[in-house]
């Protein structure tokens, strides 16, 4: 059996625990969500990462990292994820509305380089705030969601050329 | 590195209870794995998860969230249009 979500969800503020430390952020697992406020309440929240004693893999220390999550349905209304059962049971999600779903976005510059992973999403049991970040056994174009989908469409003078921001 | 030569339908054994098993190796070289593990031990491909956290490094960089969202928003509005309020209006 697999667990889909798709629910478009509403974002409120909670603290999240990562079950394990977020990929490439040693011992970053406590988080809070809080939504951003604007245009279209919901899309946006940020993430911000409550432990102090965060280090890369090269054991540099550094600032407990902040991140901008974006509720995908608001972009692309037909995104759906299908967790595999381990997954799903490590976070305690039986059904499809235990579980809310975030995606990171990396902001560039220019910001229409930015892109949002929809490969990996960050997964929520909306309970208890239990969270990880799914990655699926597929690679990317089997499961057809890139780690670095464009955000932002391209601006008109890019629109003929580059085409810099594939994976 | 331990380095182990094995034939197809040969296994090797990590610890007391992974098993991985060569399924087929082709001519250009791919090799199929089968892997028995534990449910808790977290089997990926590495460059999957090199690429994941690299993303997650740089996303996780100094920046204007707040001014970026409220860019994005107004950009999503104007693109998406109706389908938008759907799926705000839940």
């Amino acid at each position: 059996m697999q667990t889909t979500v798709t629910l478009p969800v509403t974002l409120s503020c909670m603290e999240i625990t990562f079950r394990r430390e977020m990929l490439g952020w040693i011992g970053a697992t406590h988080f809070l969500l809080e939504p951003i406020e604007g245009d279209v309440p919901g899309m946006f929240a940020e993430l911000r990462c409550l432990d102090e004693d965060v280090c890369l893999r090269s054991g540099a220390a550094v600032p407990s990292p902040r991140f901008l999550m974006l509720t995908p349905w608001y972009v692309w209304p037909s995104y759906q994820v299908a967790l595999d059962d381990e997954f799903a049971d490590a976070l305690d999600i039986r059904v499809e509305e235990d579980a809310t779903l975030l995606t990171i976005v990396t902001q560039r510059v220019p910001l229409e380089r930015s892109t949002v992973n929809l490969f990996s999403p960050i997964v929520v049991n909306r309970h208890n705030g239990l969270a990880d970040q799914f990655v699926p056994a597929a690679s990317e174009i089997e499961a057809g969601w890139r780690v670095r989908t464009p955000l932002l469409p391209p601006r008109p003078a890019d629109e003929a050329g580059e085409g810099g921001i594939a994976c | 590195m331990l380095t182990l030569t094995r034939e197809i339908g040969e296994k090797i054994v990590i610890g007391d209870d992974v098993v991985v098993t060569v399924i087929s190796v082709s001519e250009n070289g791919r090799v199929r794995l089968g892997i028995e593990a534990p449910r808790q031990i977290r089997i990926d491909r590495a460059e999957v998860l090199e690429r994941i956290r690299r993303e997650n490094l740089e996303a996780g960089e100094p920046s204007d969230r707040h001014a970026f969202a409220a860019y994005a928003a107004r950009q999503a509005s104007e693109r998406s249009g109706s389908k938008k309020e759907v799926v705000a209006g839940r």
